[in-house]
């Protein structure tokens, strides 16, 4: 950068940034609300626009920086009190002093467009207010166009309005029911600074809210649909980016974690990579999640705080099966080491997934995590999120990499005698380390079989390994050797007259994805 | 017997008299007012004045219709122990069309209806709260 742009740089107007005490929000604005721009609060009904409005108010407003919220043929103020003061954020102290209601109805319904803008110009410079909230402004828009008020005079009132506000160094929030049709050639949406957009989507029983920065002047916001929850706090959004956009120093592959199980680190070439993603496949009782147990429990005994998603039982099931194979995860629990969250939440989006899991990982400060498992994951989901499980495992899982921490997922493959599929998501791809794990049938015994299918930054061993699931957890075997069709689940005897005789290096299929539905 | 066990929300009395605590409170209202009048009848022009200051302070904030509504409820909650409110009749911005003939007793009423009607919506905290932009004073007992 030269001296030029480093001096215009430093002359320009720094833009400050209001938090609007949304959770995530900020995030997504790219900092915060710009101050003193015009906002437009858009969506259907029902979607949470008058509750964003007031979660910002309450979290902005004091009495240096009073807000007025002007309720115009919307939800009557008294009803909008009534419901709102359950949200946590509603600190009735602010009433009356740092927020103030005013009620515009009548206004709107008996005088024409120019009226209504002296009268809010007249409450703001009265009431100094630093942050002004129009509420339903689209009744505003409704009642001038029903009374036959040209475009230009509409235009030209919020131009007037927005002009008015920003001079008096207000930040507004003008929210109205829209549609997206409705975007096109809006004299509203045109003046004003921020858009943000809310919908929520139905899919078979499911409701999935979503948020989207249309527009925000002056800064860079997170582009994308960002999904929201309305929770007794507020509203608590999700941001794409999961809050880790800045960049990172996280090691990787600087050492090697023990997964608890000597036998399996030295298949893997010494350990797990730390930093890494390990994706651990199988079929139903393969041992994935007690392999994902022990790597968490030698974690605690290497100092090592861990957190473990599940989808599929509760924390206590979980505890009480590790504790019948001898890993105490209770006391870790309870002093603080280890977190065992259970998200099975209606309509659970990845977002907010990945929320939860950074969340614990940041409290406590985890090195590993086990997401058990990702079909239960899946199945946890919100229709609408399955459709792109896939990009948001890719996203989840590079979020959680980049905290520094290393992962081991689970999944559930539907075992074939044909093939070796790796995964019903063709996600392996999205993982540094890869473990298959299948049954085998070898003199007419169902016995269990273990293959390091890829290590992305390491040598790792290529023979497939028997192991069995003892109360000591998992016990790794011999190497198989002199089978042929191992990885079909149902080998042969090698022989040197089938044309292979190189018993070392299967050339058997392992295909990703094979059991795709 | 073994049934599923319900809570059920039990009414009171919707004609009656308003809360006790609200009761208190109108006439706290009434006596901050009385001592500006000078008047022939302080008690019962501070109990309209209370109500006017109402009027004025939810109008602000919920609009004319929003406290007519208010009003015409708090009349006809108030009408049962009052009968000189029978021919009470509210103008359209919900002020009282006409004092005549209407009692102290019936103004207190009214005013407590009123309160405990904001208290049934928005809830006692916050009823004070707003109060508090007009009696600056400490309302509560």
């Amino acid at each position: 950068m030269n001296k030029q742009t480093t001096d215009q740089n430093q002359n320009r107007v720094k833009i400050r940034q209001i938090a609007t005490g949304v959770p995530g929000l900020d995030e997504i604005l790219g900092g915060g609300l710009p101050e003193f721009s015009f906002n437009i609060l858009a969506g259907a009904p029902g979607c949470g626009k008058t509750t964003l409005a007031h979660q910002i108010m309450f979290a902005c407003a004091t009495a240096e920086s009073p807000a007025l919220y002007f309720t115009v043929l919307g939800e009557p103020a008294i009803k909008m009190l009534r419901y709102q003061q359950q949200f946590s954020f509603f600190d009735q102290a602010k009433l009356n002093g740092a927020i103030r209601f005013v009620n515009l109805s009548q206004l709107v319904m008996d005088e024409d467009l120019g009226t209504v803008l002296e009268a809010i110009v007249k409450e703001v410079e009265e009431s100094k207010a630093k942050f002004v909230i129009v509420d339903s402004f689209r009744t505003v828009v409704r009642k001038a166009q029903a009374g036959n008020s040209s475009e230009t005079e509409l235009q030209g009132f919020v131009q007037r309005l927005a002009l008015h506000l920003t001079s008096w160094e207000a930040t507004t929030f003008l929210i109205g029911e829209y549609v997206e049709g409705e975007l096109r050639d809006n004299p509203v949406f045109t003046v004003a600074d921020g858009l943000i957009w809310l919908n929520q989507s139905v899919e078979r029983n499911s409701i999935v809210r979503k948020m989207q920065i249309m527009k925000l002047r002056g800064q860079e916001s997170v582009p994308g649909l960002h999904t929201f929850r309305i929770t007794e706090t507020g509203l608590q959004t999700f941001p794409r980016t999961f809050g880790l956009s800045a960049p990172t120093n996280a090691p990787k592959g600087e050492r090697r974690l023990s997964t608890g199980v000597p036998q399996f680190d030295a298949l893997l070439g010494g350990g797990i990579p730390e930093g890494d993603s390990l994706l651990l496949a199988g079929p139903s009782g393969s041992g994935k999640s007690l392999l994902a147990s022990q790597f968490i429990a030698e974690g605690l005994l290497q100092g090592d705080p861990g957190v473990v998603a599940v989808f599929e039982e509760l924390p206590a099931a979980y505890i009480q099966r590790a504790a019948k194979l001898g890993m105490d995860l209770g006391t870790p629990m309870e002093d603080g080491r280890l977190k065992i969250i259970y998200l099975r939440p209606l309509d659970l989006s990845v977002d907010e997934t990945v929320h939860a899991v950074v969340t614990a990982v940041r409290e406590i400060g985890a090195k590993r995590v086990v997401l058990d498992s990702l079909v239960g994951f899946e199945m946890a989901l919100a229709p609408d999120f399955r459709h792109e499980f896939r990009e948001s495992l890719y996203r989840m899982i590079g979020a959680l990499t980049r905290l520094g921490v290393t992962v081991v997922s689970t999944v559930e493959v539907e075992e074939n005698f044909t093939s070796m599929g790796l995964s019903n998501f063709a996600i392996s791809f999205l993982t540094e380390d890869i473990v298959r794990l299948r049954y085998i049938s070898i003199n007419g015994q169902l016995r269990r079989m273990m293959l390091v299918v890829k290590m992305r930054r390491s040598e790792h061993s290529i023979d497939m390994w028997e192991y069995k699931i003892t109360d000591r957890g998992v016990v790794i075997g011999e190497r198989l050797q002199g089978y042929r069709g191992l990885t079909t689940g149902i080998p042969g005897p090698w022989s040197t007259e089938s044309g292979q005789n190189d018993p070392d290096h299967t050339s058997d299929l392992i295909s990703e994805g094979a059991n795709e539905s | 017997m073994t049934g599923l066990s319900c809570s059920k929300i039990t009414y009171t009395d919707s004609m009656g008299e308003p809360r006790v605590a609200m009761q208190k409170l109108a006439l706290r209202l009434i006596a901050l007012e009385e001592p500006s009048d000078l008047g022939s009848d302080p008690g019962r022009n501070a109990a309209f004045r209370v109500l006017e200051k109402l009027r004025l302070l939810l109008t602000r904030f919920s609009g004319s219709d929003g406290f007519a509504a208010l009003m015409r409820r708090a009349i006809a909650l108030s009408r049962p122990e009052n009968p000189s409110l029978v021919g009470c009749t509210l103008g359209k911005d919900g002020s009282i069309a006409s004092l005549e003939g209407i009692s102290v007793d019936a103004g207190l009423s009214l005013a407590a209806h009123l309160l405990d009607l904001m208290t049934t919506f928005i809830g006692e905290a916050l009823t004070l709260s707003l109060l508090a932009d007009i009696w600056p004073v400490e309302v509560k007992d």
